[in-house]
């Protein structure tokens, strides 16, 4: 039987998925973060040696909650730049209308289904006590 | 100056020959190197003299390969005493110094056909080493400093190519890339059946071409129109009736390797089509069309095409020419639908 022969948005996705990230694209993101007041709580590569995503956890103690929007922008123009399969930020506000804590999880480039999702940081945050 | 959907001065497209030194899988004129026959110059500054007097503001030399009809410096040299854009669509591999310096300073852009990496493209082409040889020619495009771009045949499978021939684009010097979906017509409606892109592929090259335009500083342009420009130009799209003007109605008017003149797009019913040069001018055959309600009619199927499109949720984008083409076939099978084109005789 003859192979269908896949269309070519689906080879596009597939190269997205497969593209690697960039040593200069990630030194982006650390310049970003390096002026943004929050705090990386911790950072995941998916991929390995040919890493294809990063997972950002970040948290943002009291006025600087609103900077988040700031580095979803960031977020938003990397992908545009460098592709990937955007994954929407997970986000907890602790405390409206003026939050105590901002928890914010941001992947980069293509993670896939490899890094926790946002059950996982609210279970996280249960679990240190600061739901409001 | 009525202008087209896409902004652009009407075109008049003029396949002079079909004639050409190879056989292109996705061509929709049947041109090749056994095909015969060539229009006539005279014949053809005739008809660009009515062009330009019915607002066509651009010729566009198609085939066939152009570089192979032998009088068309004097086409275009008349073209630019009447103060038309001139552009040439060329597959390359004959750009020879002899045959571009009399040609040089008479366009004023020229379009090279380039479908994907080389062995795409030398596929598509049916001719091993075509790729090579069209790249290796655009020196001597370069030298005389004309400005040129690159043609991208859209087909189901081929998106992801549009990255290479933009990266091309923009290491060559090309100005501008254009990309036009696959028509089924022609040799392409045999060889190519499977192959037409559909909405997801449209919409995908639409946004290929903002990234890859963006980065690269090259102009990428997709002919294709995304839902939220179908609903929100209406106007542009859908002449008003009654159609007075022809380039109103056929912002796009194709003269075919045999004389026949065909609004908008080859694949219109060809119950639509003008008639043909050789049986009498374009100026005539103009007059004759629009007295015989052929405008309104294909504004009718322009119409028919738009509230189809936006009954329901459109489609992700769409080639409008294309679903115009369509509806105005389908008119064509409606009994009592045709109207008398008495004094234009429809060719088949």
């Amino acid at each position: 039987m003859a192979t269908k022969e896949k269309r070519g948005s689906e080879k596009v996705m597939a190269a997205w998925k497969a593209r690697v990230l960039t040593e200069e694209s990630v030194k982006e993101i650390a310049a970003s973060f390096e002026k943004s007041p929050a705090t990386i709580e911790g950072a995941t590569f998916v991929g390995g040696e040919h890493a294809t995503g990063l997972s950002l956890s970040l948290s943002y103690d009291g006025d600087d909650g609103p900077w988040c929007g700031n580095d979803i922008l960031f977020w938003l123009k990397w992908h545009q730049s460098h592709g990937g399969v955007p994954r929407p930020p997970r986000i907890i506000v602790n405390g409206t209308p003026f939050p105590d804590l901002v928890r914010l999880e941001l992947d980069f480039g293509h993670v896939g289904e490899q890094v926790g999702g946002i059950q996982d940081l609210g279970a996280e945050l249960g679990a240190v006590g600061i739901h409001g | 100056m009525a202008s087209s959907p896409t902004g652009i001065a009407p075109v008049l497209q003029v396949h002079p020959t079909r004639r050409c030194n190879i056989a292109c899988t996705h061509c929709y004129s049947v041109s090749g190197p056994t095909a015969r026959g060539e229009l006539p110059l005279e014949l053809l500054s005739d008809c660009l003299e009515d062009a330009a007097g019915l607002g066509y503001g651009q010729l566009a030399v198609s085939g066939g390969e152009p570089l192979l009809y032998r009088p068309l410096p004097g086409l275009l040299a008349r073209a630019r005493e009447l103060g038309l854009v001139t552009t040439v669509t060329s597959n390359g591999m004959l750009l020879t110094g002899r045959r571009w310096e009399p040609l040089a300073g008479l366009v004023d852009v020229l379009a090279i056909s380039i479908d994907g990496r080389p062995e795409e493209h030398d596929v598509i082409r049916a001719r091993e080493g075509a790729f090579a040889r069209t790249v290796s020619n655009l020196e001597i495009v370069r030298s005389t400093s004309t400005p040129f771009g690159f043609i991208f045949t859209l087909t189901q499978h081929n998106v992801d190519s549009l990255e290479f021939v933009v990266r091309l684009a923009a290491a060559e010097g090309a100005r501008s890339v254009q990309v036009h979906p696959l028509t089924l017509y022609g040799r392409a409606a045999t060889t190519m059946q499977d192959a037409c892109p559909d909405e997801i592929e449209l919409a995908a090259a639409l946004f290929e071409a903002a990234m890859l335009g963006q980065e690269l500083g090259v102009v990428v342009h997709v002919d294709a129109i995304t839902a939220d420009q179908l609903l929100d130009h209406r106007a542009a799209l859908v002449p008003q009736r009654p159609v007075t003007e022809l380039a109103d109605v056929a912002p796009v008017l194709v003269v075919d390797g045999d004389g026949t003149v065909i609004p908008m797009t080859h694949d219109v019913s060809s119950s639509l089509r003008l008639g043909s040069l050789r049986e009498a001018d374009l100026a005539i055959l103009a007059r004759a069309w629009l007295a015989a309600s052929g405008g309104d009619r294909l504004a009718a199927a322009c119409e028919r095409a738009w509230l189809e499109l936006t009954s329901a949720t459109p489609p992700l984008a769409v080639y409008w020419y294309d679903e115009v083409a369509a509806r105005t076939r389908a008119d064509a099978s409606v009994p009592g639908s045709q109207a008398e084109l008495a004094l234009v005789p429809a060719l088949s």
